[in-house]
């Protein structure tokens, strides 16, 4: 094998994941499309890619989106990088999506700034530029996400005991906020959101208003204690075609 | 006395002599079986060997690289290439213009990700070529293969109908739909890819045969696929080629060598298992005639034996071959009478064998194929269509006919018996 058939096979290996898992031999009827879009690109990071869930490819919510709200012939660009932050997404993404002329995209990151230490303020400024240069490219509908409350995330608790078993502290980029700190950080982020959503006419998905999703439903938070499974990337899909839908605040049962 | 007359008389006397007729004709069929047997295993081994090497593509297929040949590429069954050399629509009518060959195909191939509607992604390799072409070497199992310029329909593999719907026909994943997401590699060392992802329905289930393809497209999709994950980095090969390969069917597997050598004289590389191919046939004729050898042998001790039999009933008859020919009987009536009898024992020994000869078949097949899988080689088993029709005609007329020269002495002796000999007992 070459060396980039083997890059291949391995790359394909990635977003199959784990699973050795029999499907259910039944076919579920296509989804009404809620939207006329041709071409969808999701900017993000981990969790636009499906990190946590069994098959990442399939299950993270932005293929989740694209199988169950837009049209068949919709082509879906799934740009996220594991680890992005806005500023690095400006540098990565953001090109490779204006090239493909998109009518529908979808913006999800904050939660890696947050745990860089990015302030506020210079969240805001990049997530403006970000969305300006989109939104001056002609993209028809821009859906953007903000935090969700991440004091709640086993994750997060266990940067308070870090000998405790069970998942490993995610916020190991800088000082640990204490939780209310954490809180008002998530308040001023989804803020900023709030404000570059309204300037740049996008739609808001408000992830937040959910409330502590970790503590109501364990199920939907992976092992790692930080990125959601299948069933909690379904929430944030429906979370986003509520928002196309101009729904308003997603509420799961 | 009649040819009917002489059947009847045939007839008669078989009956008598049941238990030796049964013998005799099990005798025949043991070799009839042996040479149906031999015949199958060896005609399949040698149809596995050409698909196995022809890697899923036509007998006598080229396939054809977007590169420049090197100089020894004609003494290998490999791509060995000097640098790209683009393949577009003149190439294409260049090669079909080329003697020997009676078809040409351009295709590109992706890698991908196929998630089926039911669950249970998994990696597949997504062929494109023109679907409108005629002659396309596809065996379609259910629906039809996609229309040539649909963007959102797609064939599958019975792989697919094997994981979306597991113990299902073809026919269930018409109409399934399925998502499949096309990886790119971005970042040194690579990270997590990005990926481009189409929906499409399953309007169509084709044979694996066709370059082992998992998904079949038109050409549009995986050409859009290739623009989106870029040229591998291969100098060997032109990027910029408007098709990534070729693959261009000779009439024959005679005209493979020929045919390579003028795609050398165009200037592209080619691939064909021709030198593998040609030392395995060779090998393989061998053993055909080996199993021709040990055929013949089975079927001179069934006719021997045949002879051994009718020379017994030639001694038990000569009362009646004297009454016969008291009665009228010329000696050719006689030697009628013993042929038929000759010909009806080669005839049941010969259908009883063609039948055993096949299920015998069936059966070394199943067994060579569980070893053969122990050893991780993937054929198809033998089935019925595997055993040639030619094999089971010379398994019952070769029987026929060698119990009839076998029955010739034993008959010209009974004929030639002087009725005054064969009533002198009376």
């Amino acid at each position: 094998m070459t060396r980039a058939g083997a890059a291949a096979a391995a790359v394909l290996a990635l977003l199959a994941g784990c699973s050795g898992q029999a499907p259910q031999a039944t076919r579920t009827p296509a989804p009404a499309p809620i939207v006329e879009a041709r071409i969808y690109v999701a900017i993000g990071a981990s969790e636009t890619l499906g990190v946590g869930a069994q098959e990442p490819a399939s299950q993270a919510w932005s293929t989740v989106l694209y199988r169950t709200a837009l049209p068949q012939p919709a082509v879906f660009y799934n740009l996220g990088e594991v680890g992005a932050t806005v500023d690095r997404a400006l540098q990565d993404e953001l090109p490779a999506a204006l090239a493909e002329h998109p009518d529908l995209v979808t913006v999800w990151l904050n939660t890696n700034d947050l745990i860089h230490g990015v302030s506020p303020t210079a969240y805001q400024a990049d997530l403006d530029r970000l969305l300006s240069a989109l939104a001056g490219a002609g993209v028809a509908r821009l859906l953007v996400a903000n935090t969700p409350v991440l004091s709640d995330l086993p994750a997060y608790r266990a940067c308070a005991d870090p000998h405790a078993a069970g998942p490993s502290c995610a916020f190991t980029a800088g000082p640990v906020p204490a939780p209310a700190e954490l809180d008002r950080l998530v308040e001023a982020y989804n803020s900023a959101i709030a404000q570059v959503v309204a300037r740049n006419h996008a739609v808001l998905v408000d992830l937040h208003c959910q409330g502590g999703t970790a503590t109501q439903h364990p199920a939907w938070v992976s092992a790692d204690g930080f990125h959601p499974t299948a069933e909690g990337y379904a929430q944030i899909a429906r979370a986003f075609r509520a928002a196309l839908l101009g729904s308003g605040c997603y509420r799961p049962d | 006395m009649s040819w009917l007359d002489a059947l009847g008389l045939a007839l008669t006397s078989i009956r008598r002599r049941r238990a030796r007729t049964a013998l005799t004709a099990l005798g025949v069929a043991l070799g009839s079986a042996l040479l149906v047997a031999l015949g199958s295993v060896g005609s399949a081994a040698e149809s596995r060997a050409v698909e196995h090497l022809g890697q899923g593509l036509p007998v006598g297929a080229i396939k054809v690289a977007p590169a420049r040949p090197a100089f020894l590429q004609l003494n290998s069954d490999e791509f060995e290439t000097r640098g790209a050399h683009a393949i577009d629509a003149g190439t294409i009518t260049r090669v079909k213009a080329l003697p020997g060959v009676s078809g040409v195909l351009p295709v590109q191939a992706a890698p991908v990700l196929a998630v089926p509607s039911t669950g249970g992604s998994y990696s597949a390799v997504m062929l494109g070529t023109d679907l409108g072409a005629g002659g396309l070497p596809v065996t379609v199992l259910a629906g039809r293969l996609p229309t040539p310029s649909s963007a959102t329909e797609v064939a599958v593999a019975p792989s697919y109908v094997t994981r979306a719907h597991p113990g299902g026909s073809p026919a269930d994943a018409l109409g399934d739909r399925l998502a499949v997401a096309e990886p790119k590699v971005v970042g040194a060392p690579p990270g997590a890819p990005m990926v481009r992802w189409f929906q499409a329905v399953v309007v169509g289930v084709i044979s694996e045969q066709f370059a082992q393809a998992d998904l079949l497209v038109p050409l549009g999709q995986t050409q859009a696929a290739h623009a989106w994950q870029g040229v591998q980095q291969d100098g060997s090969y032109d990027p910029d080629s408007p098709y990534q390969q070729l693959i261009v069917v000779t009439s024959g597997l005679d005209q493979v060598h020929r045919v390579r050598a003028e795609l050398y004289d165009l200037g592209y590389a080619s691939a064909a298992p021709e030198h593998v191919l040609g030392a395995v046939l060779r090998y393989l004729h061998v053993v055909d005639i080996v199993i021709a050898g040990i055929g013949g042998v089975a079927i001179l001790i069934s006719a021997l034996n045949v002879a051994n039999a009718l020379l017994a009933a030639v001694r038990e008859r000569r009362r009646e071959i004297g009454v016969l020919k008291s009665i009228g009987a010329e000696d050719g009536d006689v030697l009628r009478w013993f042929l038929l009898e000759a010909g009806l024992i080669g005839l049941v020994g010969g259908v009883a064998g063609a039948v055993a000869g096949t299920l015998m078949a069936i059966l070394i097949g199943v067994k060579v194929v569980d070893y053969l899988t122990s050893q991780g080689l993937v054929l198809d088993p033998i089935q019925l269509s595997d055993v040639p029709f030619g094999v089971l005609f010379a398994g019952i007329a070769g029987s026929v006919l060698v119990s009839l020269v076998a029955g010739v002495l034993p008959a010209l002796r009974a004929a030639r018996l002087p009725m005054r000999e064969t009533v002198g007992g009376l």
